[in-house]
């Protein structure tokens, strides 16, 4: 092939050249961040980051996750939904394996977030604080036996609309901030533990009475009589 | 029917430790244990609990 054609096959292909160098540059550079595919410890890995370079390539499965997602795309408008995120990028995020899980999504902008399973994990602390846009939890699963504390779990959590709780609150909870759904609310009642005594819930009241009619929020209720539930 | 405190506009029923415009008492749970504060009072403390959430 002359030079003349080699330089036309060049042109020719120049688009095609970019995007390939592209696209190694995104896998070595996450090859590097995510010793490819064995890193395990995830402990302030994307605070700052910006949806738009939100491409993992490989699954995210930390044995420590605190702070993932700390500051997590402030400079975005819309704020982003990291479940499309990761299913753009075509990857899983379990946490099931992860022993801690405080301040998850602390200060994140995102709307929403994934499956999150706390089973490993002693308590689910301040997961969601100031959280201030996160307006779905696809579910939230944790522990059977209620062993987990849930300090400020859902501090500042001023969007959080629809949340499914699987497994049991077995301690104090507080989501006077969070304007839930009817099912979400249904959905947190019946994960309060019916033998544990002495704790309390508290609820965002006019949420809970867009919700729900007298009857109905009596009949939910009076489910949980072990527990000491405040309306704010 | 479960034993419940209604507050007036303003004020909030306390333990010190939940708060509430209206609280449902869990069996066994009794009134005498609650006191009224200022809605002001409660935005004071909740401040300062949001304060320390942010570190």
């Amino acid at each position: 092939m002359s030079i003349a054609d080699k330089l036309t096959t060049i042109a020719a292909n120049e688009q095609k050249v970019y995007e390939a160098g592209k696209d190694k540059e995104w896998s070595d550079f996450w090859d590097a961040l995510q010793k490819n595919g064995k890193r395990t410890s995830y402990a302030y890995a994307f605070v700052d980051w910006q949806a738009p370079c939100f491409k993992p390539k490989y699954d995210i499965k930390p044995t420590n996750c605190t702070r993932i997602f700390y500051n997590f795309a402030t400079s975005a408008n819309p704020y982003p939904s990291v479940c499309k995120c990761l299913e753009d990028a075509g990857v899983v995020f379990d946490t099931s394996k992860s022993t801690n899980v405080q301040y998850l999504f602390w200060y994140a902008y995102n709307t929403d977030c994934p499956v999150i399973s706390t089973v490993s994990a002693d308590n689910v602390d301040s997961i969601f604080a100031v959280a201030r846009y996160m307006e779905t939890v696809e579910k939230l699963i944790l522990k059977d036996d209620g062993s987990q504390t849930l300090s400020n779990s859902f501090s500042q959590c001023y969007a959080l609309k629809n949340i499914v709780i699987e497994g049991v609150i077995g301690n104090n909870v507080d989501m006077s901030a969070c304007p839930l759904s009817k099912a979400s609310f249904t959905s947190v009642i019946n994960a309060l533990s019916s033998t544990t005594t002495g704790k309390t819930a508290s609820f965002k009241k006019s949420a809970k009475e867009a919700a729900f009619t007298a009857d109905e929020w009596a009949a939910l209720i009076a489910t949980k009589t072990n527990w000491t539930i405040s309306l704010i | 029917m479960r034993e419940y405190l209604i507050a007036e506009q303003g004020y909030l029923w306390t333990n010190g430790e939940i708060y509430g415009s209206i609280i449902y008492l869990a069996e066994g749970v009794s009134k005498d244990s609650f006191y009224l504060v200022t809605f002001e009072e409660y935005e004071q403390m909740k401040e300062q609990e949001e304060m320390e959430v942010i570190e």
